[in-house]
């Protein structure tokens, strides 16, 4: 009762200056973002506190892992006055963070020492543009794909999809790359096998030597896409919108890309946006079996070292990125469905009552 | 001649396609309100989707229906959408459903002007949406069209329905529960808005409803439907005022305001069958009374063979051996008022 009443207090008191009030959609949109900013900052605040925490926790020190066990003390002490590990925990933190913008006074890898934002740069192109072919196969493939499939559930197009799609989520990703690898390089003599050509050889030939590895991460993705798109067209074909458009005499085809087609996309995003996380995070198998100098195979190295520093700066950045793409899947969201809008400025006004 | 009128109607659903509804026979004259009572489960709203061809994937129609003429049966997809929203258009129970959450209202209506009539200009059909959303009461129509369906209420969408089933003005409306979902204040305004656009335009309607109230006010000819065939029809006085089928007279008993104060409503007992059970029940050859084993007026004969089509009045028919004795007693007795109560705890 008392819940209600306060709303109805701030309804009015909101409705008196409707163009200024947070309610306004303008105003709803500031605070959606003010939102997620304050997420965003939690998360990766507390995403690095975490790295930290868990190398504090694993056995092995980066000492230990670069002269052996039975290295002398003295040794050892100078070592780790070199690379400065005797500082107290939370100015080692606290530089490992800072350091990744700061240029006169750098965070340097353990292992490499180079500063660890020149290391991440020079890694993540591959990785990203890898990520973004693959998405490129994913998005232009995935709806024409489900929509076959979707066209007579159970019909034999659907029957050989589903199997098709099952085949590739099944399937490891170093054996499809393997498999790619073999019908590509070896049988069809399109490519040569572990054979990545640096961007500064020139666009094509860096893009072309990241086609099979983009295709090897991209298939499970794909198939995982189209399974997802396939069932909510099923469904949507017995919403009740759906049979009110065709009571208006609209076509199929008007019907498919109109209603259906808008109306599936919405839970689709959420998925993509997974999809697009994940590949930006790199792939450690496709990576090794491509031969490729990406992110993931650089972190795998980072963890293998117990080089706090550089992967501080790898996981902060990958969640930097994911975070990105999931404010980014918000935002198109609220932009397919306006009923997210006025949905979060109820839960706004909830938390401002409550308070 | 009528403008639509339905003969042999059967529809079956997969996988055997044996008909749970049949023998549906029915006309609707120009400008007529025709009504549709019948519990839920009784193939009220099918009978409305196969009138449009819009039954589901699953489900098939056979028979004959004739629209201002033109014999329906057989007719392609591409003709159907055609007709659809143009000659005959429909609205539904929940207009929240019914709606495309994501599209703004103006968007909605305007698209049965776009596929009928792709000649307009975009300003025109502007135009004549905003006109259609005033002409069904809805005020600030320019606002309303900027709207999406989530953001008016139970009414409206109601009302932005109709705008969008009558923008072409269609013949025939099919409305399929148009007022259940909506509170008494709101569905006399809906009903007043129907009956304006059959006056003004000669708009004839299937009115489905389970609702006796409001389909006695609204309607000039009533079908009764029980498990998936039509028990009763007729004028709504005759119908309602000397029921003949005990079906009928019971849905009648049923309505609160029917009922002395203090007495526990009647209620018919047992239930609709399911539909397995009704196609069972219409694949047998002269199969007896489907209603004979929740009847509480049965009798021996009622058990063995299938009842007659009595016709009572001019246009007042009943599938019963008892109808013609029921319909005189419920005339002797003052439109059947005192005497009913009685019978139905025989």
């Amino acid at each position: 009762m008392e819940d209600t009443g306060q709303r109805t207090k701030q309804e009015h008191h909101l409705s008196k200056r409707p163009t200024l009030s947070w309610n306004s959609r303008r105003g709803r949109f500031l605070r959606f973002f003010l939102r997620k900013f304050r997420d965003v900052a939690a998360t990766l605040l507390l995403m690095s506190l975490l790295v930290f925490l868990v190398f504090y926790i694993i056995p092995g020190d980066p000492i230990t892992m670069m002269l052996g066990t039975d290295a002398r003390p003295e040794k050892r002490a100078a070592l780790e006055e070199e690379l400065q590990l005797h500082q107290p925990p939370l100015l080692r933190y606290w530089h490992s963070v800072e350091g990744l913008w700061n240029h006169r006074h750098p965070s340097l890898s353990l292992r490499f020492q180079k500063p660890v934002a020149e290391l991440i740069a020079s890694r993540l192109g591959v990785t990203m543009t890898l990520a973004i072919l693959a998405f490129l196969i994913v998005l232009i493939l995935c709806f024409p794909l489900a929509i076959l499939a979707s066209r007579k559930a159970g019909g034999r197009l659907d029957r050989i999809l589903s199997m098709g799609t099952h085949f590739f989520m099944a399937i490891p990703g170093f054996f499809l790359g393997i498999l790619l690898i073999l019908l590509f390089a070896f049988l069809l003599k399109l490519v040569r096998p572990g054979y990545f050509v640096p961007l500064r050889q020139g666009f094509w030939p860096y893009l072309g030597s990241l086609f099979l590895p983009a295709l090897a991460v991209a298939l499970p993705k794909l198939s995982q896409a189209v399974q997802f798109l396939r069932s909510s067209l099923i469904e949507s074909k017995n919403e009740d919108y759906v049979r009110t458009a065709r009571s208006k005499g609209a076509s199929e085809a008007r019907v498919l890309f109109h209603h259906r087609l808008r109306n599936s996309l919405l839970p689709l995003v959420t998925t993509l946006g997974l999809i697009l996380a994940e590949l930006m995070t790199g792939s450690l198998v496709v990576e090794q079996v491509f031969v490729l100098p990406g992110i993931g195979r650089l972190l795998f190295t980072a963890i293998e070292a117990r080089d706090l520093p550089l992967a501080q700066g790898i996981i902060l950045t990958i969640a930097f990125i994911v975070v990105m793409i999931n404010l980014l899947c918000d935002l198109i969201s609220r932009l397919i469905d306006p009923r997210l809008d006025s949905a979060a400025a109820t839960g706004g006004r909830e938390e401002a009552g409550d308070v | 001649m009528s403008l639509l009128s339905v003969q042999n109607l059967r529809i079956g659903f997969a996988p055997d396609y044996r008909s749970i509804l049949q023998d549906i026979d029915f006309e609707l004259d120009e400008g007529e309100i025709l009504g549709l009572c019948g519990e839920s489960g009784c193939g009220k709203s099918i009978t409305a989707l196969a009138l449009l061809n819009l039954l589901p994937e699953t489900a098939t129609w056979q028979g004959q229906i004739t629209l201002a003429g033109e014999s329906l049966e057989g007719a392609s997809e591409s003709r159907w959408q055609a007709l659809r929203g143009r000659e005959i258009s429909m609205i539904f129970q929940d207009a929240q459903q019914a709606l495309n959450p994501l599209q703004r209202i103006g968007v909605q209506v305007g698209e049965s002007l776009l596929i009928h009539h792709p000649e307009l200009s975009a300003r025109e059909r502007k135009a004549r949406v905003l006109e259609m959303l005033r002409r069904v009461q809805l005020d600030s129509a320019g606002e309303i069209a900027r709207a999406f369906p989530h953001e008016l209420s139970g009414g409206q969408r109601q009302r932005v329905l109709c705008a969008m089933a009558l923008i072409n003005h269609p013949k025939i409306l099919v409305a399929d529960e148009p007022t259940t979902a909506l509170d008494l204040s709101v569905q006399e305004k809906l009903l007043d808005l129907l009956r304006s656009f059959r006056d003004d335009e000669g708009l004839s309607m299937l009115f489905i409803s389970h609702d006796i109230r409001v389909v006695r006010k609204f309607c000039d000819r009533v079908l009764i439907y029980y498990a998936g065939t039509m028990v009763e029809e007729g004028p709504v006085e005759e119908v309602f005022g000397e029921a003949a089928h005990p079906y009928t007279r019971l849905l009648l008993q049923a309505m609160p305001s029917r009922s002395p104060k203090g007495q526990s409503l009647v209620e018919i007992k047992g239930r609709v069958p399911a539909s397995a059970v009704i196609a069972a029940h219409h694949a047998r050859s002269n199969a007896p009374c489907i209603f004979a084993a929740r009847c509480p007026l049965a009798t021996e004969i009622c058990h063995r063979g299938e009842p007659p089509r009595e016709q009572l009045g001019e246009r007042h028919f009943a599938r019963c051996f008892r109808a013609r004795e029921l319909s005189e007693r419920a005339a002797e007795s003052d439109c059947g008022k005192t005497h009913e109560t009685g019978e139905a705890h025989e």
